[in-house]
């Protein structure tokens, strides 16, 4: 029973660290908290049942084309509400509370048109490859889940490292005035940041949609977690928010092995709690 | 000429005196009930059933010449939404009754607010035993679950023969409600309770409950849930490779829940509806359904019984919840219907269905 236990934590961190790493990515850059985070994924997924089950899409073509839309949805609400609000020095509260309005928004334009029932991506009837690791089951989906993420730190520590735009990305988001001096095009840098940030979020909720489902929502439990794993990993660490998802992946499943089910997001909450009393700079934040 | 004008004048000073014109304004009934989220499929067809029972009601000369006028809100099977429909139809919309609620934490959540306001309500498939004490005016045409749970532990244990059940129940009246009843009757029967788990209404990823109940050694699983997180579950479970034995509430008797992946298998309890063919084939060819689903009968019902007490009564609120209290043998499509000093149905029956390819089937 450990041993899947310890997969269900994984698969689950798997998601939060996918959300956790592209929430970290945005907020090191903007310094505000997008709320509308946690719903590009649930766009993301929604946009692949689109393709799939309305438009009768080919599956591969209907992530790769919603991926990019949602990556371009987020460069779009950054373009039409936070660059402006930016441009007349709005506080971080009033980019908030605008990225509540943004999000309230969307939730309710995916309800209208995909009913706020629950859905699921993939064929029903097709039952997905099952492997077994000793006592314990795993599904292709969810194999495809924890590779993702791991791809995508690996991806992103690269470009962070390695690129200009990694170099410019980092700059921005120790001192986006000193950057704009050394004459880095901020604005332009943040817009990548956006559409990527987006476009990774999208990739956890279309991952996310295939192996449990998906409902309008959902986008703010989803950006909950997220934004918890990123604070223990540590706020502009992208290994930590990686790190940050498991543990919150695995403690909340490894929490309710001898308590009842129903705290499972309770747990998750405490872990919060106990890192904002003792080391809120998470675990590889900087001071 | 003058005395003519006088005499006629008199006449109808006279006859507007005697004669108050006739109140004809129609009837306000209100109408929650899920037409979003869990249980929103059945919704839409309760729905559909109480706008067809209305029609007939309204074309047979309405409550003595007064029509009917339904106002429908979403209460989500959620309690805060449900609080807040209940709130509108009750202080808004001014209502004699509200009739149709499905879910158990909607109806309770708003039956303080009809009771202290003198508003008559009647579930449809609200099945908590709480709902019982819930207050005078608070009324429902189907069974309580206390007798739902032991059915159904009656079933496991006996029909079944399974000695040894796991319990795994959504955080939400109804649910809970089964949860209790089951445990308690299933374990003065001589069966082993090996595991109680529980998640919350919302809850989609139960893996590691499940987890749990594989490990337990448990050779049934008593699955009381509402259908969003039922579907999720089920598949889950059949993912995991969990080949224990599930069995459900109503809320499996919902295409959305009995066709989906991992559903296969699944025995169930529902309260019997006596097959009415008139009415079944009246319902399935205006809804171009293959099935009765659960809860149309007693839908139709709480709306028609409603008019009946109303004739008895007329539009007062005090008067219809005493009309109602004499209702002991209403014919109705969903069988004989009596109420008793609580406002619960005096008989209370119930069927066994398998869900076989994807259909449920009578055992």
């Amino acid at each position: 029973m450990f041993w899947q236990i310890l997969i269900n934590g994984l698969i689950a961190g798997s998601i939060y660290a996918l959300m956790a790493m592209s929430f970290s990515l945005i907020y090191s850059g903007t310094k505000f908290f997008n709320m509308t985070h946690g719903v590009m994924a649930i766009t993301g997924g929604y946009l692949v049942y689109l393709g799939t089950k309305i438009l009768g899409l080919n599956p591969a073509l209907s992530i790769i084309l919603s991926i990019i839309a949602t990556g371009a949805l987020g460069l779009l609400l950054n373009l039409i509400i936070f660059e402006p609000l930016k441009k007349r020095h709005s506080t971080n509260v009033a980019l908030l509370v605008a990225s509540l309005g943004a999000m309230t928004m969307i939730v309710a334009f995916l309800a209208i048109f995909f009913t706020n029932q629950f859905q699921t991506l993939g064929n029903s009837l097709v039952l997905t490859k099952i492997y077994h690791l000793g006592p314990a089951v795993i599904t292709q989906t969810q194999v495809i889940i924890i590779i993702c993420a791991l791809m995508v730190l690996i991806g992103l520590s690269l470009i962070l490292k390695f690129t200009k735009f990694g170099k410019m990305t980092r700059a921005i988001n120790d001192n986006e005035e000193v950057a704009t001096i050394v004459g880095i095009d901020t604005k332009k840098i943040l817009r990548y940041i956006f559409f990527l940030g987006s476009a990774i979020a999208g990739g956890a909720g279309i991952l996310m949609g295939y192996d449990v489902g998906l409902e309008p929502h959902v986008g703010l439990w989803l950006l909950l977690k997220g934004v918890i794993a990123a604070i223990i990993g540590g706020f502009g660490s992208i290994p930590g928010a990686f790190i940050g998802g498991y543990i919150i992946g695995l403690t909340e499943n490894f929490g309710i092995w001898k308590i009842s089910g129903e705290w499972k997001d309770a747990v998750a909450f405490i872990i919060l709690i106990i890192f904002l009393l003792f080391r809120q700079r998470g675990l590889f934040g900087k001071r | 000429m003058a005395l003519l004008i006088l005499a006629g004048g008199g006449c109808a000073a006279k006859q507007s005196v005697t004669e108050t014109p006739k109140d004809t304004s129609p009837i306000k009934i209100g109408w929650m009930g899920p037409l979003t989220g869990d249980v929103a499929t059945v919704g839409e067809m309760t729905k559909k059933a109480t706008t067809m029972a209305v029609k007939e009601i309204n074309d047979t000369g309405g409550i003595d010449g007064l029509p009917l006028e339904v106002v429908y809100e979403d209460s989500a099977c959620d309690a805060k939404t449900g609080s807040n429909a209940g709130n509108k139809l009750i202080n808004v919309e001014k209502v004699t009754a509200i009739v149709g609620e499905l879910c158990s934490g909607p109806l309770l959540a708003i039956a303080p607010v009809a009771e202290q306001n003198h508003t008559v309500l009647i579930g449809a498939g609200t099945t908590a035993p709480a709902i019982t004490d819930a207050g005078d005016y608070i009324f429902r045409v189907v069974p309580s679950d206390s007798y739902q749970g032991k059915y159904a532990a009656n079933y496991v244990y006996n029909t079944m023969g399974k000695r040894k059940a796991a319990v795994l129940f959504a955080k939400a009246d109804y649910t809970e409600g089964l949860a209790t009843v089951f445990t308690s009757e299933f374990k003065k029967l001589g069966g082993e309770v090996v595991l109680t788990d529980s998640f919350l209404q919302t809850d989609r990823d139960l893996r590691t409950q499940l987890t749990k109940v594989k490990d337990s050694g448990a050779d049934m699983l008593y699955f009381p849930t509402y259908t969003e997180a039922g579907v999720a579950g089920v598949k889950q479970a059949q993912e995991m490779g969990l080949n224990t034995q599930i069995f459900g509430s109503e809320t499996v008797d919902d295409p959305k829940f009995y066709g989906a992946q991992g559903a296969e298998g699944i025995v169930y309890t529902k309260p019997t509806s006596y097959t009415n063919e008139e009415f079944k084939t009246k319902f399935l060819t205006a809804t171009d359904q293959k099935e009765l689903p659960v809860y149309v009968t007693q839908s139709y019902d709480a709306m028609k019984i409603v008019a009946e007490a109303l004739k008895q009564s007329g539009n007062d609120s005090a008067k219809l919840k005493n009309a109602l209290y004499q209702i002991k043998n209403y014919d109705g499509v969903s069988g004989k219907i009596g109420f008793d000093q609580n406002g619960d149905l005096t008989t209370a029956n119930y069927e066994v269905y398998k869900v076989v390819n994807g259909e449920p089937v009578k055992q």
